[in-house]
């Protein structure tokens, strides 16, 4: 078998991005991902972007396909369907398929496992028609439907208008955006929601949308013991990365959302970095090439913070 | 389970203004209980059963409380069906193939033993 040197877990944005950096640099790469369907949040995006900057704007289905090119022209495996469900000590991967696990032991892994939608519990909220925001954006999006006539939404902010505006652009109604901070916040009915109640109002609704923000999937990066810290502005944990992007467990490298949730722009660019600093702890990038990277990677880290996290090994302690 | 809006027998998208047409799909028939469910091959089963206004997936074991899709990406639990017999199938990340028949999954499924702090809840 192939040796594998290179493992991406995750094809968003950033793991793509990560998997063709460090193919191009002439590692051999996978690239895997626990959906059927590669893409990450750009499945289930509705705005346009562009891959650099004065570049055409492109649909988010045809960045996939861009990004999905590119990683098997420079000679990426592209494994979807695949779930890593484990991180061991000296770089062992768990993964599973519908049918088999097995372990890997690639020289260096990119955890690009992206974020989760933060959940707003609620008596009721288990109540069929209640979802998170990315799975109402993943019904539109993706696949057309909008399952629900009379909705509402739960949250604030970016977040909570882009998902109402989908909402209404699909044909449904937004009857109201509720803040997640409301007292007496309930969803009722009997097999599936019939109304939202805030305090002793009550809304008829058919769908309930839980648009309260999003935090990094790090779950596999903590099984690996990747060290976290906490972060106030994102309101959980982020990992603890040096200026390479590199965990505290070495040859095991984070980027995207995983790192901290941002835009998808910044996601693309450090997705690349990755790739390029995974390559290069292995010794197939010379040293211009680091040092050319490194300028714009500085770019990027002082932006998301990640020298602050550098500065404070105190809390490194607290929360490992 | 008696599904919303009984006027309403389609939740597919026709086409909007950014989203644009529906793409080409081949379209196919498979059984959710006693019902034919129209979907395309290859989209999840989750989305088909919600197009077809279908909202409750499953019942919670011991509680008998509905419950459906909630997160869409394979993780929460809250779509799980029975395929072609086998229980726990996560209906959102599965894909709608001819003939299948999906049931909704009463409890934790068959062949399942549940410790008694569940059942007894």
């Amino acid at each position: 078998m192939r040796t594998i040197q290179v493992a991406v877990v995750g094809g968003g944005p950033a793991g793509l991005g990560a998997a063709t950096a460090a193919a191009r640099a002439g590692a051999s790469t996978i690239l895997l991902d626990e959906q059927p369907e590669l893409g990450g949040r750009l499945r289930y995006r509705a705005r346009p972007l562009r891959l650099e900057s004065g570049g055409p704007s492109l649909h988010p289905a045809e960045v996939i396909d861009r990004l999905m090119e590119e990683a098997m022209a420079a000679g990426v495996s592209l494994l979807p369907g695949r779930t890593a469900w484990g991180l061991f000590e000296g770089r062992v991967l768990g993964v599973a398929d519908e049918t088999a696990s097995f372990e890997l032991h690639p020289d260096a892994i990119i955890l690009a496992t992206g974020s989760t939608d933060l959940p707003r519990p609620m008596p009721g909220g288990c109540l069929p028609g209640v979802m998170s925001s990315r799975a109402v954006q993943l019904l539109i999006v993706r696949y057309g439907v909008l399952p629900g006539q009379r909705v509402a939404i739960v949250g604030g902010g970016d977040e909570a208008s882009e998902v109402a505006a989908l909402v209404e652009m699909a044909g449904g109604d937004v009857v109201g955006i509720v803040d997640a901070g409301e007292l007496g916040l309930a969803v009722e009915g009997d097999d599936h929601v019939g109304s939202m109640r805030i305090a002793d109002i009550l809304v008829p609704v058919d769908l309930v949308v839980i648009a309260v923000g999003r935090q990094p999937d790090l779950a596999l990066a903590q099984v690996g013991g990747v060290a976290l810290v906490a972060d106030s502005e994102n309101r959980g944990f982020v990992p603890v990365l040096d200026h390479r992007l590199q965990t505290t467990v070495e040859g095991v490298f984070i980027c995207g959302d995983a790192a901290g949730p941002t835009d998808v722009e910044t996601v693309l660019h450090e997705g690349q970095h990755a790739g390029i600093s995974a390559a290069a702890s292995l010794g197939l990038v010379d040293s211009e090439t680091i040092a050319a990277d490194e300028s714009d990677l500085a770019a990027i880290t002082s932006v998301r913070g990640f020298g602050w996290r550098r500065q404070r090994p105190h809390f490194v302690q607290a929360y490992r | 389970m008696a599904e919303r809006d009984g006027n309403r027998l389609d939740w597919r998208i026709e086409s909007h203004p950014v989203l644009g047409p529906p793409g080409t799909a081949v379209e196919t028939e498979f059984r959710f209980d006693d019902r034919t469910i129209r979907g395309r091959v290859g989209e999840p089963i989750a989305v088909a059963l919600l197009a077809a206004g279908i909202r409750v997936f499953r019942t919670m074991p011991g509680s008998d409380e509905a419950r459906g899709p909630y997160c869409m990406i394979g993780r929460c639990a809250d779509c799980l069906v029975i395929v072609d017999g086998r229980p726990n199938v996560r209906a959102c990340v599965t894909p709608v193939q001819p003939g299948l028949t999906v049931q909704t999954q009463r409890g934790a499924g068959d062949g399942l033993e549940l410790h008694e702090s569940v059942t007894q809840s």
